[in-house]
């Protein structure tokens, strides 16, 4: 595990509010498995005081990518680092996905498409042809896109609006392909997710989904990002996680 | 003015730490979690994740939420339990040249005491009372907040064991002092402050808590003024050596509290947010005594020059 300062190389604007940003991190690049985080410090004052963590959305050489949407000031302020500016990185951190048992179906809820870009490049590698369903509110929402297609992935699409694609949700999409021999990589909002496992047990198809909680620590010291786990007791986004089998999660 | 390489070893009651400096109960889990990250044996001592003596799950999520220059935790004492730590950690943390440092948390007195007793084991160096857990409902800071009930829960560990204990003590107590008193009077042979402020926030587009558990503890540099004034208060007052813990980030915040008489500090929070935070106060430390003149830590302890 790395901790120290990488450079930012390029904040690429993708969409409203949305960017992917090229930080130089040999260390965690080489490294680095699909569905693992990082930590990043936004801002060397003690306001925002806690560093945020990010699903790796690629490795390219020695640039980690990260996909990521302004939703508060970290997010603002990180959206303002320009190229040369130094950051405080951590990782790469927690559990990433696992082999597939079957045909690799990846299921994306707008931002939740950062690790499964990462995911897909990989079982490409593997050798699989993975699917991906990818789903947003609207079209705009579907920026996703053009990183998996660099990918090299099947993409279909569900909007909510209509506006393109698949007219409904992407678990709706997901209901209509869904079969047996599938396995199930999802990653999205906590109410996506728990449809997506619900759908995938009923069939009895295999599912790992990637989930988000506030974090401190991002190494399993302070126990800040728990979640309930159906066992009972509570299991650790940063440790346990971010990856979970999807029976192991009360969502 | 120098007087060659200051000594950084000090002296809380028995227990000897090689530098002043400890990281925080809670806030380190139980030392394996940040052992990839930094050398544990540069550290004065590790306080662990406060034990009890069945584990316990914790509080509900979520369980943080970030504050200006702070943040609140509401994470219920999640522990693994005293007999998983004596097996699973404690063997871990004895390879380390540190001191370790157990903290303990009952519902009730004689869970204090019975805690206590189990950890009367080679490897652990020293006993930290949580009489200060904002976030329980039995137990903690309602122990804390009382002279008689903290001097009830130190008797029962002075009675279990023959090493060092500290008191860990709450900021809420009416007045901190009669409660550092009463726990010198019980036998604890010294005392760490503060623990966790109790706060809130609101998320006002659900009009929901953002903690779980509604309340939690502040902590981080936002809390470090008020600690200090309550270090400085009893230090000043009680015989008794004080650890200073509450926001340092710095080794400048750490001086802070040495300067006002803690004899030792802690770090906490800042380790989050820069986990080698603790090497560059210990460090710090060394430099500062050698710029100026002071050849130990009891030396530059209770150094604050008031003018009145």
């Amino acid at each position: 595990m790395f901790e120290g300062k990488a450079y930012v190389t390029a904040n690429v604007f993708m969409a409203p509010s949305t960017f992917l940003l090229k930080i130089k991190a040999p260390a965690v690049s080489q490294e680095a498995e699909p569905g693992q985080f990082v930590l990043l410090r936004v801002s060397l004052s003690y306001d925002p005081l806690l560093r945020r963590p990010f699903s790796i959305c690629r490795t390219v050489g020695e640039e980690v990518e990260i996909l990521y949407k302004v939703v508060g000031r970290g997010t603002l302020l990180l959206s303002e680092a320009g190229p040369g500016e130094e950051l405080e990185v951590m990782g790469p951190l927690g559990r990433g996905f696992t082999s597939p048992r079957g045909t690799p179906l990846l299921v994306a809820g707008g931002m939740g498409v950062a690790p499964l870009v990462f995911w897909a490049g990989k079982l490409r590698n593997m050798g699989y042809e993975p699917e991906v369903l990818l789903g947003a509110a609207t079209s705009g929402g579907l920026f996703g896109r053009k990183l998996l297609a660099d990918v090299g992935v099947r993409v279909e699409v569900a909007t909510e609006d209509g506006s393109e694609g698949f007219a409904g949700t992407v678990t709706e999409l997901l209901g209509r392909v869904l079969e047996p021999s599938h396995h199930v990589y999802a990653c999205g909002p906590r109410g996506m997710l728990r449809e997506v496992v619900a759908l995938t047990e009923e069939m009895e198809v295999p599912c790992q989904i990637s989930v988000e909680e506030v974090m401190a620590c991002g190494v399993g010291a302070c126990m800040g990002c728990a979640v309930r786990a159906r066992e009972g007791g509570y299991l650790l986004v940063c440790k346990d996680g971010p990856v979970f089998d999807g029976r192991e999660l009360v969502l | 003015m120098s007087r060659g390489e200051p000594n950084l070893s000090v002296r809380i009651g028995p227990l000897v730490l090689k530098n002043p400096v400890l990281v925080a109960s809670g806030t380190f889990g139980y030392g394996d979690e940040y052992a990839p990250l930094l050398d544990l044996s540069k550290l004065g001592g590790i306080v662990v994740k406060s034990l009890t003596l069945r584990p316990r799950d914790g509080a509900p999520p979520p369980r943080l939420a970030e504050t200006p220059a702070g943040m609140l935790n509401a994470i219920g004492l999640q522990n693994i339990g005293v007999e998983r730590f004596i097996s699973e950690k404690l063997p871990f943390l004895r390879g380390f040249d540190t001191r370790v440092v157990v903290s303990v948390a009952g519902e009730t007195i004689e869970e204090y005491g019975e805690l206590t007793w189990r950890l009367n084991l080679d490897g652990v160096d020293a006993l930290e009372v949580n009489i200060s857990c904002p976030n329980v409902e039995k137990g903690g800071m309602l122990f804390g907040s009382d002279p008689d009930s903290a001097y009830e829960v130190l008797s029962a560990v002075r009675r279990a064991t023959s090493k060092p204990v500290i008191a860990k003590l709450t900021p809420h107590a009416s007045d901190v002092v009669k409660v550092a008193e009463a726990v010198r009077e019980a036998g604890a042979d010294a005392v760490s402050l503060i623990n966790t402020l109790v706060g809130m926030a609101v998320d006002v587009e659900t009009r929901r808590p953002k903690l779980g558990n509604v309340t939690g503890g502040l902590s981080g540099p936002a809390v470090r003024p008020v600690a200090l004034a309550l270090v400085w208060k009893v230090a000043s007052t009680v015989q008794v050596p004080v650890i200073g813990i509450g926001g340092i980030s710095s080794p400048k915040d750490a001086l802070e509290f040495l300067i006002v008489g803690a004899r030792a500090v802690q770090v906490g929070t800042a380790t989050f947010f820069r986990p080698r935070t603790v090497l560059k106060v210990v460090d710090g430390i060394r430099e500062y005594m050698e710029r100026h003149g002071f050849g130990s830590v009891e030396e530059l302890s209770g150094s604050l020059e008031v003018r009145r």
